[in-house]
């Protein structure tokens, strides 16, 4: 039990015993604010970490590779270990125990040792095959402990694994590596949506945006293109983090959210450079690969569709103009990349104004969005990206030194307003906050 | 009730599946160096270490890079094939259970001994690989040791400028290709590349041309005499091309040997070694290139080349009635440039 529910608890059978409540209040009041279901980072952390270390312990004790030790002690020795770590998680996880992140643990060890093994028998039989194979196979031991226990732990190690097989596949070996892809979206988003771990669906629709981007930037040989994805598969994010404040899961909202922002920000901002002109197709359109155009068009139909079902099935889900008027700033990015990718649109040439305007608007409309409802961290993002807007358009957009000198007095006035702004909101709620609380307690009295 | 009981079984299917997975990449491996046909391999060792895995001997094969004449015909349209098409190398046997590869083939050979690799990326063609520039990969370019083993091999392998032993791998060959290392020997004969004089860098056309002058030696490391054969003007030894396209080719013109008489049998004892001098000005060492026959000393200095050594065949010196036997194989010299660069 966390401290903060045998706080809760006792507070409650103090308000019982003084008849401020009756049984059934205390019951329904224990039953409101009941165990947290998120996960206890710290155990999971320090259990994680110590099973890593052993393992890599394991690893290097074997590294030392003894000549006297036959490779079949070796081999029986690594196979003994794992069982012994799993049976022993397993003894510790059933129904009845009450040391069952110890068991989590030792099933992390076991898996572990099995990534151990799998370099042992490479060192044992001087095996130097494709070594990221070694990664996946690990990776995917990891992925069937995470589904089937489930462990969060499991989960973490499996995106650590995936990431690194995806990272060296596509930039040491400049493969495409679709399974990576695909792997994510069956096997890792999912869990980290059943398992209700924020962050762990957070680190997975990262991840998605790493392996797609990386594998369809080798396919189409780092072509325009690519910013068409990315906006196509931001702009899903977005709008999909709107319909699943609809759904069983409301608490993934922030997390698909900030996975998808933050990386449509950036790419807004690089857009409106001017110097970005050729965000198009590099080859002619006859010369595209099938494979590429359906790796092109499968972000862009989830694009279009989850837009159709905010807007047909979930217009609810918008809380008020401003979500509307952000929906509308990101479809309107997405639209506009994926028109310029079509050199004979020329819209190629002149997007970066386009961008420009939604980026700006954005700015403005995050720090709104801050001020108004008191989100520090759209505030911080809004002024982050005017301030880097600025300093961007110092050197191409004002040649006079007095031009420069004022933009540079609006933009820090106005950012200098903004942060007066944030204050007396902040204020103004947080009194409004204690004149209706005390407003309730003088009504008591 | 029935969730939690399928629950526990998946979690022990994904252990059991976690042992299968190591018991496969072993057993399969146990299997060919049990029943599997055994070859040596000639390789030139690289000391690396691995942080996980202590000390290993990076090898290098004379398979690893194919020159395009040793491909099979129609087996590779358009002079290139993807990265990570599994490749077949088919063997040959020289002396002493050492072989060499006779041809590379994309389908998977009916009969012979031949090892399965995949062709392996270069960085210049990205997602293919071109025929000139093949690189194949078997899953056997590294020899893990015990952690400072890897020094004593590396010294014993000798340094670029010094004797250097070539590492004869002992390979198990599974039947559908898969090679699994046995072990190591090393070769009786070793061989040292130093320049005597090495070419000059002429500021034009009127100074004079100067190749190199180098002087091969071969060391007997064995504790047994060794016979070797160089018959007429140092025919025993070639100069090889050692990078650019025709790397791995010919690039003087081969010897004509007549008959063999007494003094072209050098018997070596244990430690014994014999130099010979090679003036790379003589029109023997000539080399073509652009169809235009020119001197080693008029070439960049970014041209690369070996000098081999190759003991006769069999064949050639069944009449020798010499007491002690024959090295047979090829010994391939360091890396050279004309302008005296030894890698």
């Amino acid at each position: 039990m966390s401290k903060y529910r045998q706080w809760l608890i006792g507070e409650i059978e103090l308000w019982h015993r003084d008849k401020i409540i009756d049984a059934e209040q205390a019951r329904q009041i224990a039953a409101r604010y009941s165990e947290d279901t998120e996960p206890t980072w710290g155990k999971i952390i320090f259990a994680a970490v110590g099973a890593i270390i052993f393992g890599l312990g394991i690893i290097l004790l074997f590294a030392y590779n003894w000549e006297a030790m036959h490779r079949l002690t070796k081999l029986a020795i690594i196979l003994f270990a794992i069982i012994l770590a799993h049976s022993l998680g397993y003894y510790f996880s059933s129904v009845n125990s009450s040391h069952k992140k110890i068991g989590e643990s030792l099933h992390l060890l076991g898996t572990m040792l099995f990534g151990a093994g799998i370099w042992l028998v490479a060192q044992i039989y001087h095996i130097d095959e494709h070594f990221p194979n070694a990664l996946l196979v690990w990776a995917l031991g990891a992925l069937a402990m995470a589904w089937f226990l489930p462990s969060l732990a499991h989960t973490l190690l499996a995106i650590g694994l995936l990431c690194l097989w995806h990272w060296f596949e596509v930039f040491d070996f400049h493969a495409s590596n679709q399974a990576g892809v695909w792997i994510i979206i069956l096997g890792l988003v999912p869990l980290a949506w059943l398992q209700r771990a924020r962050g762990t669906l957070f680190l997975s629709l990262a991840m998605l945006l790493f392996t797609y981007v990386s594998s369809y930037a080798n396919m189409v040989n780092h072509d325009g293109s690519i910013v068409t994805v990315l906006f196509a598969l931001t702009c899903s994010y977005i709008v999909f983090s709107h319909i699943a404040a609809a759904t069983t899961f409301p608490q993934s909202t922030d997390a698909i959210r900030w996975a998808g922002v933050s990386v449509f920000a950036t790419l807004l901002f690089i857009c409106t450079f001017s110097d970005i002109d050729k965000l198009h197709f590099k080859a002619p359109l006859n010369e595209i690969s099938v494979l590429s155009w359906v790796y092109f068009l499968i972000p862009i139909t989830a694009a279009f569709t989850l837009v159709g079902v905010l807007f047909l099935r979930y217009r609810n889900s918008l809380n008020n103009n401003i979500d509307l008027l952000e929906v509308c700033i990101v479809i309107l990015a997405f639209l506009t990349s994926v028109i310029s990718v079509f050199k004979l649109f020329a819209l190629h040439n002149v997007s970066w104004i386009i961008y420009s305007l939604l980026f700006l608007t954005y700015s403005m409309l995050l720090i709104y969005r801050g001020t108004q409802y008191l989100r520090w961290q759209s505030t911080a993002l809004g002024s982050l990206l005017l301030s880097a807007y600025t300093f961007a358009r110092f050197m191409d957009l004002f040649e006079s030194l007095l031009m420069r000198g004022l933009a540079f007095i609006v933009i820090g006035a106005l950012l200098f307003v903004v942060g007066i702004y944030y204050s007396r909101q902040k204020k103004k709620q947080t009194g409004l906050h204690k004149h209706t609380w005390l407003q309730g307690t003088d009504n008591d009295r | 009730m029935i969730a939690k009981k399928l629950s526990k079984i998946f979690i022990v299917l994904a252990i059991a599946a976690q042992i299968l997975v190591l018991a496969y990449m072993a057993g399969k491996r146990e299997l060919i160096i049990a029943k599997g046909t055994e070859i040596y391999i000639r390789s030139a060792p690289i000391d690396p270490r691995d942080p996980f895995r202590g000390d290993f001997v990076r090898l290098r094969y004379d398979i690893n890079a194919i020159h395009q004449n040793q491909t099979k015909a129609n087996d590779f349209p358009e002079n290139k094939i993807p990265a990570g098409t599994t490749v077949y190398a088919v063997l040959q046997e020289n002396e002493n259970s050492i072989y060499s590869l006779d041809q590379l083939t994309t389908q998977r050979p009916e009969n012979g001994l031949y090892i399965k690799g995949r062709a392996s990326n270069d960085w210049r063609f990205r997602q293919n690989v071109s025929l000139q520039h093949t690189t194949v990969k078997y899953g056997i370019e590294q020899y893990y040791v015990q952690q400072g083993k890897g020094i004593e091999m590396e010294n014993r392998l000798g340094s670029r400028n010094g004797l250097q032993v070539p590492l004869e791998m002992r390979i198990a060959l599974g039947s559908d290709g898969t090679p699994v290392i046995k072990g190591h020997r090393w070769s009786s004969l070793g061989i040292q590349l130093e320049f005597i004089r090495p070419a000059t860098t002429r500021r034009n056309e009127n100074e004079a041309l100067v190749s190199p002058v180098i002087k091969i030696s071969l060391k007997n490391v064995s504790d047994q005499n060794l016979t070797l054969f160089n018959p007429g003007d140092n025919c025993a030894f070639g100069l090889y091309w050692a990078s650019g396209d025709a790397s791995g080719t010919r690039a003087d013109e081969a010897c004509k040997i007549n008959p063999a008489n007494e003094n072209d049998f050098i018997v070596l004892e244990p430690n014994a070694e014999y130099s010979t001098e090679l003036d790379l000005s003589l029109a023997r060492w000539h080399v073509q290139q652009d169809g235009k026959i020119l001197e080693v000393g008029a070439l960049t200095s970014w041209q690369n080349f070996r000098v081999i050594y190759t003991a006769p065949k069999r064949e050639a010196v069944k009449d020798y009635t010499g007491q002690y036997p024959f090295w047979y194989g090829d010994l391939p010299s360091s890396r050279f440039s004309a302008s005296g660069r030894i890698d």
